[in-house]
């Protein structure tokens, strides 16, 4: 076996990284050669060196982890409206929002309005009796849905036009 | 030893259950060598806590995603590496590198002598310059030969475990634990 095989591999068996039958292989060349025995006494010297004194390396003593605790959780605390709002945009909390509001304007009669809105209703009796009341509303004025207004305006407005002669 | 017999995994699986308490165990148990990983990266204690702290959040955030494959230092080590990472480049444009000396205090770091009282005086004192030496020299090392060193000798963690966090092969983590150890040994030849 070539020497630079064998000694690409010295560390991974000081750490037992290496297969079995690798690890046999290389063992193996290192009975007979002195060379790469000599390698390998100071690839084990150094790994145990390093295992001895690297902890220590960049060790951290007197950690103050209560206040760093306290501060993870303020900032999971902060996350917390944002998973809030993450959640608030969830498809099965949109639905049940929509049921509910279609619930409402269905079964509440909040939905009329709209319907009138869009012609496909006719507007409450007090309104198609007494236009008058309403008639300072912009908003009724601009509906298009209280066109016949107009019809019933014209067919009374002689009545108060009258009146106003009078 | 497999995924599910870490104590750590069973941990986390229960701060996967939303669990507060083992949220906090898995905090103290490893906050501090988080920051001792943390710390040749970013140059300064400070920094090395910002990056443990969020590591920490993230580790709660992505509770809910986490998956005991593997140990569960290898999953907090990607996500620490990966910051660290960010913090590096986000500083490169910020400053220059900082000195070895004001990184980190050899002698703060160093285990008090009180500690070594089966020493004496004297191995004590090759002990802090051995562990000095020991720093300025990891600190040389490129970054992925460090992290794969750190992690090894450090935290115990095997070669297929470092590979897993350095997202890398395991010969190339075979490869670079490899010539770390032969850099570290020229450096420290005269060590014994």
């Amino acid at each position: 076996m070539w020497c630079w095989r064998v000694r690409r591999d010295l560390t991974a068996l000081a750490d037992g990284e290496l297969s079995p039958r690798r690890g046999a292989a290389v063992r193996g060349h290192l009975e007979q050669c002195s060379d790469c025995r000599a390698l390998w006494q100071e690839t084990q010297r150094a790994v145990q060196l390093q295992q001895r004194l690297m902890p220590g390396a960049f060790e951290v003593l007197d950690l103050a982890v209560d206040p760093m605790l306290r501060e993870v959780r303020l900032r999971l605390d902060d996350d917390g409206s944002g998973q809030m709002r993450r959640w608030f945009w969830h498809p099965a909390v949109i639905t049940a929002a929509a049921a509910v509001g279609l619930m409402m304007v269905s079964v509440l009669g909040l939905f009329n309005p709209l319907l009138v809105a869009v012609g496909l209703e006719e507007p409450p009796e007090e309104v198609a009796q007494r236009p008058e009341l309403f008639r300072d509303y912009p908003l009724f004025e601009h509906l298009e849905a209280l066109e016949n207004f107009d019809a019933l305006q014209s067919g009374s407005g002689s009545a108060t036009g009258a009146e106003a002669n009078e | 030893m497999r995924p599910e017999e870490d104590p750590d995994v069973q941990l986390m699986l229960a701060v996967k259950r939303d669990d507060a308490a083992a949220f906090e165990a898995l905090f103290r148990k490893h906050i501090a060598p988080v920051v001792g990983f943390a710390l040749p990266f970013v140059g300064s204690r400070a920094q090395a806590e910002e990056v443990a702290q969020e590591a920490f959040a993230q580790v709660y955030r992505t509770r809910h995603r986490y998956q005991p494959h593997a140990k569960f230092t290898t999953w907090l080590y990607r996500i620490v590496r990966n910051l660290c990472l960010s913090e590096l480049r986000r500083a490169e444009n910020r400053s220059a590198r900082v000195s070895v000396s004001d990184r980190t205090n050899p002698e703060e770091n160093a285990r008090p002598v009180t500690d070594q009282q089966t020493q004496n005086q004297e191995d004590a004192l090759l002990a802090r310059e051995g562990i000095s030496r020991m720093q300025t020299t990891l600190l040389k090392l490129p970054e992925q030969q460090r992290s794969a060193l750190m992690l090894a000798r450090v935290e115990g963690l095997s070669y297929q475990e470092v590979a897993q966090v350095l997202e890398c092969s395991v010969s190339a983590v075979k490869s670079l634990i490899h010539r770390a150890t032969m850099t570290i040994r020229d450096e420290l030849r005269d060590m014994r």
